[in-house]
């Protein structure tokens, strides 16, 4: 116990630490809590801030507004919160920055970029050992790529590298085929429940 | 919600490993689809995509720093006795410390280089720690067997190995330093030091074989008490990425045992060294049933979490470590 840091206590799950934390505003069961994330943190704010100094500050500062945010407010998924705080302080630190790419600007302005906390499983990702007949059909009428990858990477478990050299396609192209894909499958799987919203 | 906990927390080692591609398409797509369903990590792996792994360990361990501090800060209300007794505690220690130096000169002359060695023994104390960890599934820092026979021991050579023994446990090497202290220091005041000298005493005289190894043993060996005293120096022992605990849960969910069917416990004891850019070295198996059980704990540690170097005042070292792995 020692052996890690003197004084550390024995890891909680996030609700206890986060009850820890609004109780006693005990900065250490925080300092707990947001080490476990640390590094998604910090490799969020690489991928927007795209700068190694600047991503680490961001850390830092994302922290202290932990600090004052999660006492105000109630947080169910600490880990997707946590995603959307800081992505939202990433974007605010572009917009702040008033980048001279103008794609970027719209993109950063439009509200739908900034995401609101609410975190689904994608009904394909849910872990279910028998494949939903709905789910089965929305499939069979998707665009032959988008077909193609979603077979290769949910039922025979193939990675995007291979998936991507199978169909002589960019990584990134089967990642964004994916993508797609399960967009579509969701508005298919939404029409043929009745929930059209 | 407990999905996050049904997820994991998605350890770093894990997007380290999946970008160093030893895996196969089979766990490279387990991996992506955990980052399907866990956007937070999907975006985290972009991010990680544009630097070198040294650089994200380097930004991470900066970054542990900063967040240790920031929130030592405030939990650095201990009572101000507590903290007063403290600062005393060092004081004493570092008299004590000092005073063995001077002392050291006396007890043998002939060795040039005794001087550096009380230092060395600080330098490897948090190594104590381990030893608490002995009982566990995964163990560490079990003394080495003795490299030779202790001689006949006097009666106060027994007293003093006794004292030692209560203070913590006893490792044969602290015994046989206090036959051969005895001879030369038994007037000295305080046992502990005479201890403490007559390690450095004997690591002098053994200084080509490996040294680190023993130092760990010795310091193994020593009394937490004056370990925690003699705190001049500040150091911390190599440790994976997430400490410990999660290294040896770890253990428990990826160890393959070649033998199901044996009901007995086996164990494997490797050592290796953590680079200062948490690289793992020279990894040598010192005890193992069989071939099988080796090549298991090899490929253990070669797909387990990072390493942090060991550090000696924030500075990253190069240290030798001793990993025990129990197959039951």
């Amino acid at each position: 116990m020692l052996f890690k840091i003197p004084s550390r206590r024995q890891s909680g799950t996030d609700e206890e630490l986060i009850n820890e934390f609004t109780l006693t505003g005990d900065l250490d069961a925080l300092g707990e809590l947001y080490s476990g994330y640390m590094h998604l943190v910090y490799g969020v704010c690489l991928k927007y801030l795209k700068d190694r100094d600047e991503a680490s500050d961001a850390v830092m500062q994302i922290f202290e507004k932990l600090i004052d945010d999660i006492p105000k407010q109630k947080i169910e998924n600490f880990r997707s919160w946590l995603h959307v705080v800081t992505k939202n302080y990433c974007l605010m630190q572009l917009r702040s920055q008033k980048t001279k790419n103008e794609k970027l600007e719209e993109w950063i302005n439009d509200p739908a970029t900034f995401m609101e906390y609410n975190h689904v499983l994608h009904p394909i990702d849910e872990d279910k050992s028998e494949i939903d007949k709905n789910l089965d059909e929305c499939i069979d009428i998707l665009k032959v790529e988008q077909k193609r990858c979603i077979r290769s990477f949910y039922y025979e478990n193939k990675c995007y590298k291979e998936i991507a050299s199978e169909l002589d396609l960019d990584e990134n192209k089967v990642k964004s085929h994916l993508q797609n894909a399960k967009r579509n499958l969701k508005i298919c799987l939404e029409e043929k429940n009745g929930e059209i919203r | 919600m407990e999905k996050s906990d049904k997820y994991g927390k998605r350890s770093l080692s894990d997007f380290l490993r999946y970008r160093k591609d030893d895996l196969t398409g089979k766990e490279r797509n387990a991996f992506e689809k955990e980052l399907q369903k866990d956007p937070f990590a999907e975006e985290a792996a972009e991010g990680f995509s544009s630097v070198t792994d040294k650089e994200v360990l380097q930004d991470l361990s900066s970054l542990r720093r900063k967040l240790d501090k920031r929130t030592g800060k405030r939990s650095a209300t201990i009572p101000y006795r507590i903290a007063a007794a403290l600062a005393i505690l060092v004081a004493i220690s570092v008299i004590f410390y000092n005073k063995n130096n001077i002392q050291e000169p006396s007890i043998s002359k002939n060795e040039p280089e005794k001087a550096k060695i009380p230092m060395e023994i600080a330098v490897s104390e948090p190594i104590i720690d381990k030893t608490e960890v002995k009982t566990d599934t995964v163990s560490i820092n079990k003394p080495v067997p003795e490299p030779f026979k202790p001689s006949v021991a006097t009666s106060e050579a027994e007293r003093l190995a006794v004292n030692t023994r209560d203070i913590k446990e006893t490792d044969r090497i602290v015994e046989t330093n206090d036959e051969k202290a005895v001879a030369k220091d038994s007037e000295l005041p305080f046992k502990d030091l005479a201890s403490v000298s007559s390690k450095s005493d004997y690591l002098a005289k053994h200084e080509e074989a490996d040294k680190k190894m023993e130092v760990s043993n010795v310091a193994g060996a020593a009394a937490p008490m004056a370990a925690k005293s003699r705190a001049a120096i500040e150091s911390t022992a190599p440790q994976p990425l997430n400490g410990i605990d999660s290294f040896k849960v770890y253990i428990e969910n990826n160890l393959v045992n070649p033998h199901p069917e044996n009901t007995g416990e086996e164990v494997v004891i490797i050592t290796f060294i953590v680079r200062t850019d948490s690289s793992i070295a020279d990894l040598k198996v010192i005890e193992s049933p069989g071939q099988e059980y080796s090549k298991e704990a090899k490929r253990l540690l070669r797909n387990g979490p990072v390493w942090k170097p060991a550090t000696v005042n924030g500075n990253a070292v190069e240290e030798q470590y001793r990993l025990q792995i129990r197959f039951k």
